[in-house]
């Protein structure tokens, strides 16, 4: 696997604040990586330290294997919380400033202010721009050089919900090809629908990393209803683990290698027919809870 | 060069930038052009004044007097540069376009240089209008027996550059370590006097430093010309140590700027 970025033992911290602390981080090329945590925890804190807006208290950082410079910067588009750009300036103009410091031709600016929905409103000044309009513009400024690695820190942030979509549709399109993003966010399901792997930060530590796949894996838990009391019927199977009643339906927690299929033709047997049979997927918001908690 | 480019546009489209650089270059240039004119009204005012000395015959305007009178004078309106450097410092930190800037691909160096072209630029053409006002008034009112001197004590000029670049530097600085535009104003205008204050309090073996303080220091490269003309001895050229002193301030306020820049965070 070719790394895109490595953190090794990367600390900040404030006096005696850790506000990241030994963090070891692996990104791979191509991974959709999402750096999970509660409000506080560092996220934003670690993506200062590798972007150099912030100084390390200790520990490294490398980017594409290399140790960081300026010209790496230049190959990421990054989209943080604000908007930053000069108000007195029209968004191209705004743009070409970028250009100059990315190296990258005029002409792309008129290519991602169309791939955004901006054209029209290019000439006018930032200031004049909605919170929508800076945030596409925001978009537009990181795709201007065409990035290898899209870093996103809570990029849904204070957005509409037209909003919100491009953004979402801007991952999935980015994701698509073989280009890496690193996705500081608290909205888990926004980052188990995109991401292929996550780690969770908490006070500054990492305490959790891996694929998201993985958190569907382990014991399923199947929800059943039938037009009969099936409290009997399941417990006599001897897959069952756990058995719980919630309203209506039975929640049946099923021990490896077995599936919903299988109690599917188990009552099919005993000659009952299921009207809801649902497979129930653990979700990261679960998981990362789990997590939290374990880590205590 | 790339870096000039880059602070020439963002200044480009930047209406304060045009109205404070034109202010300064109007004001700079009405002033300085008309002391002729403003001799003469005094003289036709004034009875009293001119019947002691025919004031209309002291040579302000003669070469080679005109290029430290000219450049002396030219001090003052500095603050206006001074302002325009503060705006274009604070700006970025208070719209947080440095962080982006560096997040984009620039790093602390490349910002400090931007400025630093900046303030290079606005001492460069400062300096080339004082050179071109000195000639121009310079010829109109110089006898044409003076003609000769015309290149001589031309040494102001170049000191005239030095004084305004180490100035600016200074308020560069300050700007970087104060952040905020109002604040880093009030200073850069409270500073000579703050220093001046400082001298006077100074125990009087430390009295041989004072003209190494960072204000006396840029005063020093272009003394007081005026009292030539009550027959008093001064300084009419550009003494070699107080420019090292000065160029060596501006090497000390560039390393400190960049130091300060290098430690802080941009969060």
């Amino acid at each position: 696997m070719e790394v895109i970025l490595e953190t090794k033992n990367l600390s900040k911290h404030y006096g005696r604040i850790k506000a990241v602390d030994n963090l070891d981080l692996q990104i791979g090329k191509g991974m959709v990586f999402g750096l999970l945590g509660p409000n506080g925890s560092g996220k934003t804190t670690t993506l200062g330290m590798v972007l150099d807006v912030i100084n390390k208290t200790a520990g490294q950082y490398y980017w594409f294997g290399e140790h960081p410079t300026k010209e790496h910067r230049k190959r990421i588009g990054a989209i943080l919380e604000t908007p930053v750009f000069y108000p007195y300036l029209s968004g191209a103009r705004n743009l070409e400033l970028v250009c100059d410091i990315k190296g990258v031709p005029y002409s792309r600016i008129a290519e991602v202010i169309d791939q955004v929905g901006l054209t029209g409103r290019e000439n006018d000044k930032f200031k004049t721009y909605s919170l929508g309009m800076k945030q596409r513009l925001s978009i537009a400024s990181a795709l201007l050089s065409d990035p290898e690695v899209m870093i996103l820190d809570e990029p849904t942030n204070g957005l509409d919900p037209q909003g919100i979509a491009a953004i979402r549709d801007l991952i999935s399109q980015i994701a698509a090809t073989d280009k890496t993003i690193l996705l500081a966010s608290h909205l888990l399901d926004e980052v188990q629908k995109v991401c292929s792997h996550f780690a969770v930060l908490k006070n500054g530590r990492l305490i959790h990393s891996g694929p998201v796949a993985e958190v569907g894996q382990g014991q399923v838990q199947v929800e059943v209803m039938a037009n009969q009391d099936l409290q009997e019927l399941l417990t006599a199977l001897e897959w069952v683990t756990a058995l719980r009643k919630e309203g209506n339906k039975y929640v049946a927690t099923l021990q490896d290698g077995h599936t919903a299929a299988d109690l599917n033709a188990y009552l099919y047997e005993k000659g009952v027919v299921a009207h809801h049979l649902v497979m129930v997927v653990k979700s990261l918001e679960k998981q990362f809870l789990e997590i939290l908690n374990q880590s205590k | 060069m790339k870096l000039a480019k880059l602070e020439y546009k963002k200044l480009k489209h930047y209406r304060t930038f045009w109205v404070l650089t034109l202010l300064y270059f109007v004001t700079l240039g009405a002033t300085t052009a008309s002391g002729m004119e403003f001799l003469k009204w005094l003289a036709s005012k004034g009875a009293n004044f001119g019947d002691k000395v025919d004031i209309l015959r002291i040579p302000l305007y003669y070469f080679p007097d005109i290029w430290q009178n000219l450049t002396y004078v030219s001090q003052y309106f500095q603050l206006i540069l001074a302002i325009v450097v503060i705006i274009s410092v604070t700006n970025e930190f208070s719209f947080k376009t440095i962080r982006q800037n560096i997040i984009d691909g620039l790093d602390r160096k490349d910002f400090l240089a931007s400025k630093l072209a900046l303030t290079l630029g606005l001492s460069l053409a400062a300096t080339l209008f004082v050179f071109l006002i000195g000639l121009i008034t310079g010829s109109i009112y110089s006898p044409a027996s003076e003609m000769r001197f015309m290149f001589s004590e031309i040494e102001f000029i170049p000191g005239f550059w030095l004084a305004t670049f180490t100035y600016l530097n200074m308020v560069l600085l300050l700007a970087v370590l104060v952040k905020r535009a109002g604040l880093t104003i009030g200073l850069v205008l409270i500073l000579p006097t703050l220093e001046y204050i400082l001298a006077a309090l100074l125990p009087d073996a430390a009295d041989p430093l004072i003209p190494y303080l960072p204000v006396h220091a840029i005063n020093a490269i272009i003394k007081v010309p005026f009292q030539r003309y009550i027959f008093m001895e001064i300084q009419d050229y550009i003494d070699w140590l107080e420019a090292l002193v000065a160029l060596l301030y501006n090497g000390l306020y560039i390393a400190l700027a960049y130091w300060a820049l290098r430690k802080r965070d941009f969060s």
